[in-house]
Protein backbone atom coordinates (compact mmCIF):
# COMPACT_ATOMS: atom_id res chain seq x y z
CA UNK A 1 0.00 0.00 0.00
CA UNK A 2 1.56 3.76 -1.09
CA UNK A 3 1.80 6.09 1.80
CA UNK A 4 -0.48 8.89 1.89
CA UNK A 5 2.14 11.33 3.25
CA UNK A 6 6.00 11.35 3.63
CA UNK A 7 7.81 13.90 5.86
CA UNK A 8 11.11 15.32 4.38
CA UNK A 9 13.89 17.91 5.95
CA UNK A 10 15.16 20.53 3.29
CA UNK A 11 18.05 22.14 3.80
CA UNK A 12 17.23 25.16 1.82
CA UNK A 13 17.71 28.08 3.84
CA UNK A 14 14.73 30.18 5.02
CA UNK A 15 15.23 33.00 2.03
CA UNK A 16 15.69 30.52 -1.06
CA UNK A 17 12.77 30.94 -2.08
CA UNK A 18 13.82 29.95 -5.51
CA UNK A 19 15.31 26.80 -4.53
CA UNK A 20 11.83 25.68 -2.38
CA UNK A 21 9.95 26.40 -4.91
CA UNK A 22 11.43 24.43 -7.54
CA UNK A 23 11.82 21.50 -5.22
CA UNK A 24 8.07 21.75 -4.35
CA UNK A 25 6.93 21.92 -8.19
CA UNK A 26 8.77 19.18 -8.72
CA UNK A 27 7.27 16.81 -5.92
CA UNK A 28 4.33 17.95 -7.26
CA UNK A 29 4.85 16.71 -10.91
CA UNK A 30 5.94 13.27 -8.82
CA UNK A 31 2.75 13.28 -6.98
CA UNK A 32 3.49 14.99 -3.48
CA UNK A 33 1.40 18.14 -2.58
CA UNK A 34 2.81 20.67 0.75
CA UNK A 35 0.54 19.53 3.11
CA UNK A 36 1.83 21.19 6.41
CA UNK A 37 5.08 22.91 7.99
CA UNK A 38 5.86 21.44 11.14
CA UNK A 39 8.98 21.83 13.33
CA UNK A 40 10.30 18.62 12.57
CA UNK A 41 9.70 18.71 8.72
CA UNK A 42 8.01 19.26 6.23
CA UNK A 43 4.78 17.19 5.27
CA UNK A 44 3.46 16.46 1.75
CA UNK A 45 0.71 14.04 0.96
CA UNK A 46 -0.26 11.97 -1.92
CA UNK A 47 -2.00 13.48 -4.86
CA UNK A 48 -2.44 12.97 -8.45
CA UNK A 49 0.76 14.39 -10.30
CA UNK A 50 0.30 17.53 -12.29
CA UNK A 51 2.22 20.54 -12.92
CA UNK A 52 1.39 23.42 -10.05
CA UNK A 53 3.00 27.06 -10.09
CA UNK A 54 4.16 27.42 -6.30
CA UNK A 55 5.06 30.61 -4.84
CA UNK A 56 7.11 31.62 -1.49
CA UNK A 57 6.12 34.73 0.34
CA UNK A 58 7.03 36.20 3.67
CA UNK A 59 4.59 37.90 6.07
CA UNK A 60 6.92 40.02 8.43
CA UNK A 61 4.51 40.98 10.97
CA UNK A 62 3.63 37.08 11.21
CA UNK A 63 5.81 35.30 14.40
CA UNK A 64 6.05 31.03 15.07
CA UNK A 65 4.57 31.91 18.31
CA UNK A 66 0.94 33.24 16.96
CA UNK A 67 -2.10 31.34 18.35
CA UNK A 68 -3.77 31.78 14.84
CA UNK A 69 -2.99 33.77 11.55
CA UNK A 70 -3.60 37.51 12.06
CA UNK A 71 -5.66 39.44 10.34
CA UNK A 72 -3.59 41.33 8.06
CA UNK A 73 -2.00 37.36 6.96
CA UNK A 74 -5.51 36.14 6.44
CA UNK A 75 -6.57 39.14 3.98
CA UNK A 76 -3.12 38.57 2.03
CA UNK A 77 -4.12 35.22 1.35
CA UNK A 78 -7.54 36.34 0.33
CA UNK A 79 -5.79 38.93 -1.91
CA UNK A 80 -3.70 35.43 -3.03
CA UNK A 81 -6.80 33.06 -3.18
CA UNK A 82 -8.65 35.99 -5.69
CA UNK A 83 -5.98 34.95 -8.41
CA UNK A 84 -5.39 31.07 -7.69
CA UNK A 85 -3.44 30.88 -5.03
CA UNK A 86 -4.29 28.55 -2.61
CA UNK A 87 -2.52 28.46 0.60
CA UNK A 88 -0.67 24.70 0.94
CA UNK A 89 1.30 25.96 4.25
CA UNK A 90 2.31 28.45 6.73
CA UNK A 91 4.95 28.83 9.22
CA UNK A 92 6.07 31.93 10.83
CA UNK A 93 6.84 34.40 8.33
CA UNK A 94 6.55 32.06 5.61
CA UNK A 95 3.58 30.93 3.26
CA UNK A 96 3.70 29.51 1.13
CA UNK A 97 1.04 28.98 -1.92
CA UNK A 98 0.53 26.96 -5.37
CA UNK A 99 -1.68 27.68 -8.76
CA UNK A 100 -3.21 25.45 -10.76
CA UNK A 101 -3.66 27.75 -13.48
CA UNK A 102 -1.74 27.39 -16.64
CA UNK A 103 0.00 31.24 -16.64
CA UNK A 104 -1.17 32.71 -13.78
CA UNK A 105 0.00 36.39 -12.11
CA UNK A 106 3.02 35.92 -9.94
CA UNK A 107 2.05 36.80 -6.99
CA UNK A 108 4.80 39.30 -6.39
CA UNK A 109 5.54 41.34 -9.30
CA UNK A 110 7.61 44.31 -7.76
CA UNK A 111 11.09 42.90 -7.45
CA UNK A 112 12.32 46.31 -4.77
CA UNK A 113 8.81 45.34 -2.88
CA UNK A 114 9.38 42.04 -3.00
CA UNK A 115 13.14 42.38 -1.85
CA UNK A 116 11.91 44.92 1.01
CA UNK A 117 9.82 42.23 2.43
CA UNK A 118 12.10 39.54 2.22
CA UNK A 119 14.31 41.11 4.00
CA UNK A 120 12.08 42.58 6.59
CA UNK A 121 11.25 38.78 7.60
CA UNK A 122 15.06 37.72 7.32
CA UNK A 123 16.21 40.54 9.97
CA UNK A 124 13.05 39.46 12.17
CA UNK A 125 13.77 35.90 12.25
CA UNK A 126 16.30 34.62 10.36
CA UNK A 127 19.32 36.09 10.88
CA UNK A 128 19.30 36.88 14.75
CA UNK A 129 19.10 32.66 15.11
CA UNK A 130 22.42 32.70 12.61
CA UNK A 131 24.13 35.57 13.80
CA UNK A 132 23.93 34.16 17.44
CA UNK A 133 24.54 30.27 16.44
CA UNK A 134 27.75 32.20 14.68
CA UNK A 135 28.58 33.72 18.02
CA UNK A 136 28.05 30.71 20.19
CA UNK A 137 30.08 28.40 17.29
CA UNK A 138 32.80 31.12 17.57
CA UNK A 139 32.86 30.90 21.62
CA UNK A 140 33.33 27.66 21.64
CA UNK A 141 36.05 26.85 18.48
CA UNK A 142 37.27 29.30 20.38
CA UNK A 143 37.67 27.56 23.65
CA UNK A 144 38.49 24.94 21.52
CA UNK A 145 41.46 26.03 20.32
CA UNK A 146 42.71 27.67 24.08
CA UNK A 147 41.81 23.94 25.43
CA UNK A 148 44.11 22.59 22.62
CA UNK A 149 47.04 25.37 23.35
CA UNK A 150 46.76 24.02 26.90
CA UNK A 151 46.70 20.21 26.51
CA UNK A 152 47.35 19.61 22.72
CA UNK A 153 47.53 15.51 24.03
CA UNK A 154 44.37 15.29 25.27
CA UNK A 155 42.64 16.77 22.56
CA UNK A 156 44.91 15.32 19.49
CA UNK A 157 44.34 11.54 20.68
CA UNK A 158 40.96 11.94 21.71
CA UNK A 159 38.52 11.35 18.91
CA UNK A 160 35.48 12.60 21.37
CA UNK A 161 37.54 16.18 21.84
CA UNK A 162 38.30 15.79 18.02
CA UNK A 163 34.62 15.56 17.02
CA UNK A 164 33.57 18.21 19.51
CA UNK A 165 36.32 20.46 18.05
CA UNK A 166 35.08 19.72 14.37
CA UNK A 167 31.69 20.05 14.78
CA UNK A 168 31.78 23.54 16.58
CA UNK A 169 34.01 24.26 13.64
CA UNK A 170 31.80 23.04 10.93
CA UNK A 171 28.99 24.89 12.66
CA UNK A 172 31.31 28.18 12.15
CA UNK A 173 31.89 27.67 9.11
CA UNK A 174 28.23 27.07 7.94
CA UNK A 175 26.67 29.94 9.40
CA UNK A 176 29.42 32.32 8.35
CA UNK A 177 29.13 31.04 4.88
CA UNK A 178 25.31 31.45 5.56
CA UNK A 179 25.15 34.63 6.53
CA UNK A 180 27.69 36.30 3.89
CA UNK A 181 25.93 34.04 0.77
CA UNK A 182 22.68 35.91 2.13
CA UNK A 183 24.13 39.37 2.36
CA UNK A 184 25.73 38.87 -0.93
CA UNK A 185 22.89 37.79 -2.63
CA UNK A 186 21.06 40.72 -1.10
CA UNK A 187 23.71 43.16 -2.85
CA UNK A 188 23.30 42.03 -5.73
CA UNK A 189 19.37 41.71 -5.94
CA UNK A 190 19.04 45.65 -4.54
CA UNK A 191 20.87 46.66 -7.40
CA UNK A 192 19.29 44.78 -9.80
CA UNK A 193 15.86 45.78 -8.45
CA UNK A 194 16.46 49.61 -8.49
CA UNK A 195 18.48 48.86 -11.32
CA UNK A 196 15.78 47.27 -13.81
CA UNK A 197 13.08 46.04 -11.76
CA UNK A 198 14.76 42.85 -12.29
CA UNK A 199 14.52 39.87 -9.22
CA UNK A 200 17.41 38.01 -9.10
CA UNK A 201 16.68 34.22 -8.02
CA UNK A 202 18.27 32.97 -5.20
CA UNK A 203 20.83 30.11 -4.73
CA UNK A 204 20.64 27.18 -2.59
CA UNK A 205 23.69 26.28 -0.89
CA UNK A 206 22.43 22.69 -0.06
CA UNK A 207 25.36 21.04 -2.10
CA UNK A 208 27.62 23.09 0.63
CA UNK A 209 25.07 22.03 3.41
CA UNK A 210 25.44 18.50 2.46
CA UNK A 211 29.34 18.24 2.05
CA UNK A 212 29.13 19.66 5.71
CA UNK A 213 26.46 17.21 6.83
CA UNK A 214 28.42 13.91 5.13
CA UNK A 215 31.46 14.96 7.11
CA UNK A 216 29.86 15.42 10.35
CA UNK A 217 28.10 12.07 9.64
CA UNK A 218 31.95 10.24 8.78
CA UNK A 219 33.32 12.35 12.17
CA UNK A 220 30.23 11.03 14.03
CA UNK A 221 30.36 7.63 12.69
CA UNK A 222 34.42 7.24 13.32
CA UNK A 223 33.79 8.65 17.10
CA UNK A 224 31.07 5.70 17.71
CA UNK A 225 33.69 3.00 16.12
CA UNK A 226 36.21 4.60 18.21
CA UNK A 227 34.41 3.66 21.47
CA UNK A 228 34.33 -0.32 21.01
CA UNK A 229 33.39 -2.27 23.61
CA UNK A 230 33.64 1.13 25.84
CA UNK A 231 31.07 1.58 28.01
CA UNK A 232 30.43 4.91 26.68
CA UNK A 233 28.61 5.09 24.06
CA UNK A 234 26.01 4.89 26.79
CA UNK A 235 26.14 8.38 27.92
CA UNK A 236 26.17 9.58 24.27
CA UNK A 237 23.57 8.14 23.28
CA UNK A 238 21.12 9.24 26.47
CA UNK A 239 22.72 12.56 26.31
CA UNK A 240 21.09 12.72 22.47
CA UNK A 241 18.11 11.51 23.60
CA UNK A 242 17.65 13.93 26.37
CA UNK A 243 18.62 16.37 24.33
CA UNK A 244 16.01 15.73 21.14
CA UNK A 245 13.37 15.05 24.02
CA UNK A 246 14.32 18.42 25.52
CA UNK A 247 13.58 20.01 22.32
CA UNK A 248 10.46 18.25 21.65
CA UNK A 249 9.54 19.40 25.24
CA UNK A 250 10.24 22.66 24.11
CA UNK A 251 8.48 23.09 20.96
CA UNK A 252 5.23 21.24 22.87
CA UNK A 253 5.12 23.70 25.38
CA UNK A 254 4.86 26.18 22.66
CA UNK A 255 2.03 24.52 20.47
CA UNK A 256 0.57 24.13 23.95
CA UNK A 257 0.66 27.60 24.42
CA UNK A 258 -0.78 28.50 20.98
CA UNK A 259 -3.76 26.06 21.69
CA UNK A 260 -4.58 28.28 24.78
CA UNK A 261 -4.47 31.32 22.30
CA UNK A 262 -1.78 32.99 24.47
CA UNK A 263 -0.45 35.94 22.33
CA UNK A 264 3.17 35.42 20.71
CA UNK A 265 4.51 37.60 22.45
CA UNK A 266 3.39 35.63 26.30
CA UNK A 267 4.10 32.67 24.05
CA UNK A 268 7.68 34.03 22.94
CA UNK A 269 8.73 35.15 26.64
CA UNK A 270 7.21 31.82 28.70
CA UNK A 271 8.86 29.66 26.29
CA UNK A 272 12.26 31.31 26.44
CA UNK A 273 12.16 30.53 30.30
CA UNK A 274 10.52 27.41 30.04
CA UNK A 275 13.39 26.45 27.75
CA UNK A 276 15.81 27.80 30.15
CA UNK A 277 14.61 26.21 33.07
CA UNK A 278 14.56 22.95 31.20
CA UNK A 279 17.79 23.37 29.83
CA UNK A 280 18.48 23.69 33.60
CA UNK A 281 16.93 20.73 34.66
CA UNK A 282 17.77 18.35 31.88
CA UNK A 283 21.61 19.23 32.96
CA UNK A 284 20.92 18.45 36.59
CA UNK A 285 18.95 15.05 35.72
CA UNK A 286 22.51 14.27 32.99
CA UNK A 287 24.94 15.17 36.13
CA UNK A 288 22.96 12.68 38.19
CA UNK A 289 23.23 10.53 35.83
CA UNK A 290 26.92 10.64 35.09
CA UNK A 291 27.67 10.69 38.65
CA UNK A 292 25.46 7.84 39.15
CA UNK A 293 27.02 6.21 36.87
CA UNK A 294 30.54 7.13 37.90
CA UNK A 295 30.02 5.54 41.81
CA UNK A 296 28.08 2.39 40.26
CA UNK A 297 30.69 1.87 37.51
CA UNK A 298 28.26 2.08 35.12
CA UNK A 299 30.43 3.83 32.39
CA UNK A 300 33.76 2.47 33.41
CA UNK A 301 35.51 0.85 30.67
CA UNK A 302 35.98 -2.09 32.28
CA UNK A 303 34.43 -3.23 35.70
CA UNK A 304 36.78 -2.48 38.44
CA UNK A 305 38.26 -4.15 41.69
CA UNK A 306 38.20 -2.35 44.76
CA UNK A 307 39.75 -3.61 48.34
CA UNK A 308 38.87 -2.83 51.66
CA UNK A 309 41.05 -0.71 54.19
CA UNK A 310 39.87 1.35 56.87
CA UNK A 311 36.56 0.89 56.41
CA UNK A 312 36.74 2.29 53.00
CA UNK A 313 36.83 0.65 49.53
CA UNK A 314 39.85 1.94 47.26
CA UNK A 315 40.69 0.88 43.20
CA UNK A 316 42.67 -1.80 43.01
CA UNK A 317 42.57 -2.71 39.34
CA UNK A 318 40.73 -1.06 36.00
CA UNK A 319 42.08 -1.77 32.93
CA UNK A 320 41.22 -0.72 29.49
CA UNK A 321 39.55 -3.31 26.85
CA UNK A 322 41.80 -1.65 24.23
CA UNK A 323 44.96 -3.32 25.95
CA UNK A 324 45.17 -6.64 28.02
CA UNK A 325 47.58 -6.20 30.08
CA UNK A 326 50.07 -3.24 31.46
CA UNK A 327 53.07 -3.69 29.45
CA UNK A 328 55.84 -2.57 31.63
CA UNK A 329 55.38 -3.21 35.89
CA UNK A 330 57.58 -2.57 38.50
CA UNK A 331 57.77 -6.47 38.96
CA UNK A 332 59.27 -6.96 35.78
CA UNK A 333 61.59 -4.12 36.40
CA UNK A 334 62.92 -5.58 39.31
CA UNK A 335 63.06 -8.89 37.88
CA UNK A 336 60.03 -10.11 39.32
CA UNK A 337 57.81 -12.38 36.49
CA UNK A 338 54.18 -12.44 38.71
CA UNK A 339 52.28 -9.61 39.38
CA UNK A 340 52.14 -8.73 42.89
CA UNK A 341 48.67 -8.03 43.22
CA UNK A 342 48.42 -7.94 47.23
CA UNK A 343 50.60 -5.05 47.45
CA UNK A 344 49.96 -3.01 44.38
CA UNK A 345 47.21 -1.44 42.25
CA UNK A 346 47.19 -1.08 38.41
CA UNK A 347 45.53 0.78 36.14
CA UNK A 348 45.70 1.58 32.92
CA UNK A 349 44.25 3.83 30.05
CA UNK A 350 44.48 4.20 26.31
CA UNK A 351 42.96 7.18 24.07
CA UNK A 352 43.31 6.72 20.59
CA UNK A 353 42.59 8.83 17.44
CA UNK A 354 43.42 9.05 13.91
CA UNK A 355 45.82 11.95 14.63
CA UNK A 356 47.63 9.86 17.71
CA UNK A 357 47.33 7.40 20.51
CA UNK A 358 47.76 7.73 24.32
CA UNK A 359 48.50 4.87 26.88
CA UNK A 360 48.66 5.94 29.94
CA UNK A 361 49.28 2.87 32.73
CA UNK A 362 49.86 3.51 36.89
CA UNK A 363 51.29 1.35 39.56
CA UNK A 364 51.05 2.48 43.08
CA UNK A 365 51.44 0.88 46.54
CA UNK A 366 48.04 -0.25 48.27
CA UNK A 367 47.21 1.73 51.49
CA UNK A 368 47.71 -1.22 53.43
CA UNK A 369 51.81 -1.79 51.74
CA UNK A 370 52.51 1.90 51.53
CA UNK A 371 56.54 2.33 50.56
CA UNK A 372 56.46 0.28 47.91
CA UNK A 373 58.46 1.73 44.64
CA UNK A 374 55.77 2.84 42.21
CA UNK A 375 55.73 4.01 38.42
CA UNK A 376 53.65 6.03 35.86
CA UNK A 377 54.25 6.04 32.84
CA UNK A 378 52.87 7.83 29.34
CA UNK A 379 53.04 6.56 25.88
CA UNK A 380 52.30 8.88 22.82
CA UNK A 381 52.54 7.13 19.48
CA UNK A 382 51.72 9.18 16.21
CA UNK A 383 50.62 8.92 12.92
CA UNK A 384 50.64 12.33 11.91
CA UNK A 385 54.71 13.19 12.20
CA UNK A 386 53.96 17.22 12.63
CA UNK A 387 52.53 16.34 16.38
CA UNK A 388 55.76 14.80 17.35
CA UNK A 389 57.29 18.46 17.84
CA UNK A 390 53.88 19.80 19.29
CA UNK A 391 53.88 17.19 21.68
CA UNK A 392 57.25 17.03 23.26
CA UNK A 393 57.25 21.27 23.05
CA UNK A 394 54.12 20.81 25.58
CA UNK A 395 55.80 18.28 27.52
CA UNK A 396 58.88 20.05 27.83
CA UNK A 397 57.16 23.44 29.29
CA UNK A 398 57.96 24.36 32.59
CA UNK A 399 56.40 22.71 35.12
CA UNK A 400 53.76 24.18 38.15
CA UNK A 401 55.33 22.82 40.82
CA UNK A 402 57.85 24.83 41.55
CA UNK A 403 59.55 26.32 45.31
CA UNK A 404 61.27 29.73 45.82
CA UNK A 405 65.13 29.42 47.17
CA UNK A 406 66.78 31.46 49.92
CA UNK A 407 67.01 34.53 47.07
CA UNK A 408 63.56 35.06 46.46
CA UNK A 409 64.40 33.18 43.07
CA UNK A 410 61.36 30.92 41.39
CA UNK A 411 62.62 27.26 40.62
CA UNK A 412 60.67 25.42 38.53
CA UNK A 413 60.54 21.65 37.29
CA UNK A 414 62.27 21.72 34.24
CA UNK A 415 63.46 19.38 31.74
CA UNK A 416 67.10 18.85 30.49
CA UNK A 417 68.97 17.09 27.77
CA UNK A 418 70.83 14.00 29.48
CA UNK A 419 72.50 10.71 27.49
CA UNK A 420 70.27 9.06 24.98
CA UNK A 421 72.32 5.99 24.50
CA UNK A 422 71.30 3.83 27.70
CA UNK A 423 67.82 3.99 26.88
CA UNK A 424 68.22 3.74 22.43
CA UNK A 425 65.98 6.37 21.93
CA UNK A 426 67.42 10.14 19.95
CA UNK A 427 66.74 11.99 22.53
CA UNK A 428 66.13 12.01 26.26
CA UNK A 429 65.60 14.30 29.04
CA UNK A 430 65.59 14.08 32.15
CA UNK A 431 63.48 16.58 35.49
CA UNK A 432 65.27 18.60 37.63
CA UNK A 433 64.41 21.02 40.11
CA UNK A 434 66.90 23.31 39.94
CA UNK A 435 69.81 20.97 40.46
CA UNK A 436 68.56 18.06 41.78
CA UNK A 437 67.50 15.55 39.48
CA UNK A 438 64.23 13.57 39.47
CA UNK A 439 63.20 10.23 38.63
CA UNK A 440 61.07 11.47 35.95
CA UNK A 441 61.97 10.91 32.23
CA UNK A 442 61.19 12.02 28.65
CA UNK A 443 62.13 9.89 26.14
CA UNK A 444 61.58 10.45 22.30
CA UNK A 445 61.94 7.62 19.70
CA UNK A 446 60.89 8.56 15.32
CA UNK A 447 57.51 8.94 15.98
CA UNK A 448 56.86 7.73 19.41
CA UNK A 449 57.58 9.62 23.49
CA UNK A 450 57.32 7.97 26.23
CA UNK A 451 57.30 10.00 29.87
CA UNK A 452 58.19 7.56 32.79
CA UNK A 453 58.53 8.32 36.53
CA UNK A 454 59.62 5.65 38.63
CA UNK A 455 60.09 5.81 42.48
CA UNK A 456 64.18 4.81 42.26
CA UNK A 457 67.25 5.19 40.73
CA UNK A 458 66.86 3.68 37.26
CA UNK A 459 69.66 0.96 36.44
CA UNK A 460 70.86 1.35 33.02
CA UNK A 461 69.98 -2.24 32.47
CA UNK A 462 66.11 -0.78 33.35
CA UNK A 463 66.44 1.54 31.13
CA UNK A 464 66.95 -0.60 27.87
CA UNK A 465 63.92 -2.74 29.14
CA UNK A 466 61.78 0.57 29.57
CA UNK A 467 62.63 0.78 25.72
CA UNK A 468 62.17 -2.63 24.95
CA UNK A 469 58.82 -3.07 26.44
CA UNK A 470 57.25 0.61 25.88
CA UNK A 471 58.67 1.07 22.33
CA UNK A 472 56.37 0.09 19.69
CA UNK B 1 20.63 54.78 -9.51
CA UNK B 2 18.38 53.69 -6.99
CA UNK B 3 15.03 55.25 -6.88
CA UNK B 4 13.33 57.33 -4.34
CA UNK B 5 10.32 55.92 -2.79
CA UNK B 6 7.24 57.04 -4.61
CA UNK B 7 9.52 60.06 -6.31
CA UNK B 8 8.57 58.12 -9.25
CA UNK B 9 5.76 55.92 -9.80
CA UNK B 10 5.77 52.58 -11.24
CA UNK B 11 3.44 51.57 -13.61
CA UNK B 12 1.99 49.12 -11.13
CA UNK B 13 1.60 52.01 -8.58
CA UNK B 14 0.47 54.38 -11.11
CA UNK B 15 -2.41 52.26 -12.05
CA UNK B 16 -3.58 51.11 -8.16
CA UNK B 17 -4.02 54.91 -7.32
CA UNK B 18 -5.88 55.17 -10.99
CA UNK B 19 -8.20 52.72 -9.48
CA UNK B 20 -8.84 54.32 -6.49
CA UNK B 21 -9.88 58.03 -7.97
CA UNK B 22 -13.23 56.23 -7.12
CA UNK B 23 -14.15 54.21 -3.72
CA UNK B 24 -13.16 50.69 -4.11
CA UNK B 25 -12.43 47.68 -2.65
CA UNK B 26 -8.90 46.53 -2.40
CA UNK B 27 -9.11 42.92 -3.74
CA UNK B 28 -11.46 44.43 -7.34
CA UNK B 29 -8.49 46.33 -8.27
CA UNK B 30 -6.36 42.80 -9.33
CA UNK B 31 -9.28 42.95 -12.09
CA UNK B 32 -9.58 46.52 -12.87
CA UNK B 33 -5.82 47.06 -13.77
CA UNK B 34 -5.51 44.18 -16.45
CA UNK B 35 -9.28 45.61 -17.79
CA UNK B 36 -8.20 49.10 -17.65
CA UNK B 37 -4.69 48.60 -19.92
CA UNK B 38 -6.22 44.96 -22.21
CA UNK B 39 -4.10 42.84 -19.82
CA UNK B 40 -0.88 44.79 -20.24
CA UNK B 41 -0.29 45.51 -17.00
CA UNK B 42 -0.97 43.16 -13.99
CA UNK B 43 -0.78 43.56 -10.45
CA UNK B 44 0.49 40.52 -8.07
CA UNK B 45 -1.70 40.14 -5.26
CA UNK B 46 1.16 40.25 -2.72
CA UNK B 47 2.20 43.32 -4.46
CA UNK B 48 -1.05 45.01 -4.67
CA UNK B 49 -1.36 43.98 -0.40
CA UNK B 50 1.94 45.53 0.66
CA UNK B 51 1.55 48.61 -1.61
CA UNK B 52 -2.30 49.90 -0.30
CA UNK B 53 -0.62 49.18 2.92
CA UNK B 54 2.34 51.55 2.31
CA UNK B 55 0.27 53.86 0.80
CA UNK B 56 -1.72 54.02 3.80
CA UNK B 57 0.86 54.59 5.94
CA UNK B 58 2.15 57.33 3.10
CA UNK B 59 -1.45 59.05 3.53
CA UNK B 60 -1.82 58.93 -0.61
CA UNK B 61 -5.01 57.05 0.08
CA UNK B 62 -7.28 56.34 2.73
CA UNK B 63 -9.84 53.60 4.15
CA UNK B 64 -13.74 53.84 3.40
CA UNK B 65 -15.55 50.89 4.25
CA UNK B 66 -14.36 47.88 6.46
CA UNK B 67 -16.68 44.59 6.30
CA UNK B 68 -15.09 41.80 7.90
CA UNK B 69 -11.41 41.21 5.89
CA UNK B 70 -13.08 43.78 3.21
CA UNK B 71 -11.73 46.70 3.17
CA UNK B 72 -12.62 49.62 0.26
CA UNK B 73 -10.13 52.51 -0.31
CA UNK B 74 -10.35 55.89 -2.33
CA UNK B 75 -7.60 57.98 -3.10
CA UNK B 76 -6.60 61.12 -1.05
CA UNK B 77 -5.19 64.28 -1.60
CA UNK B 78 -1.24 63.72 -1.60
CA UNK B 79 -2.17 60.53 -3.49
CA UNK B 80 -4.00 62.98 -6.17
CA UNK B 81 -1.04 65.48 -6.23
CA UNK B 82 1.44 62.30 -6.50
CA UNK B 83 -0.54 60.90 -9.85
CA UNK B 84 -1.01 64.52 -11.23
CA UNK B 85 2.86 64.68 -11.05
CA UNK B 86 3.54 61.50 -12.32
CA UNK B 87 1.19 62.21 -15.31
CA UNK B 88 2.93 65.58 -16.08
CA UNK B 89 6.26 63.46 -16.19
CA UNK B 90 4.90 60.95 -18.51
CA UNK B 91 3.29 63.76 -20.48
CA UNK B 92 6.59 65.78 -20.64
CA UNK B 93 8.67 62.80 -21.63
CA UNK B 94 5.66 61.73 -24.70
CA UNK B 95 6.28 65.64 -25.79
CA UNK B 96 9.77 64.96 -25.72
CA UNK B 97 9.76 61.93 -27.87
CA UNK B 98 7.07 63.42 -30.32
CA UNK B 99 9.97 66.31 -30.30
CA UNK B 100 12.31 64.17 -31.69
CA UNK B 101 11.10 61.39 -33.30
CA UNK B 102 8.18 63.70 -34.52
CA UNK B 103 10.52 65.80 -36.28
CA UNK B 104 12.05 62.66 -38.40
CA UNK B 105 9.04 61.47 -39.23
CA UNK B 106 7.88 64.73 -40.32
Amino acid sequence: MMKETKRVFLLHAFYDRTGIREYLEAQARKGWLLDRISSFGWILRRIEPRELHYEVTYFPKASAFDPEPLEQQLAFQDFCEHTGWQLAAANGQLQIFYNERQDPTPIETDAVLELETIHKAVKKGYLPSILLLMAVSIMNAGLFFYRLSLDPIGIFSSTTNLFTGLCWFLSLLLSSVDVLHYFRWYRRARRAAQTDGSFVETKSLWGFQIVILVIMIIGLVGLLLSLGGNRQWILYVVTLGILLFGMVLCVGFSNWMKRRKVSAKWNRALTLGFSVLAGFGICGVMLIYVLSGIRHGWLDREPTEGYLYNDQIYLAHQEDPHQSELPLTVETLMGRSERDMEKYTYQWFVEESLLMGEFQGYQHSRRDHLGEPGMEYTMLWFRWPLLYDVCLKHLMQPRHSYSVDIYGNIIYDEYKAVEAAPWGAQEVYRLYHGDYAKDQYLIGYEDQIIEIEVDWELTEEQMTMITEKLKK
Amino acid sequence: MPREKFKTLTEQMFYILLCLKNECYGMDILDRVPAMTQGRVNVGSGTLYNLLEQFLEEGMIRETKVEGRRRSYILADKGREMLEKEYRRICAQAVDYIQVFGEEET
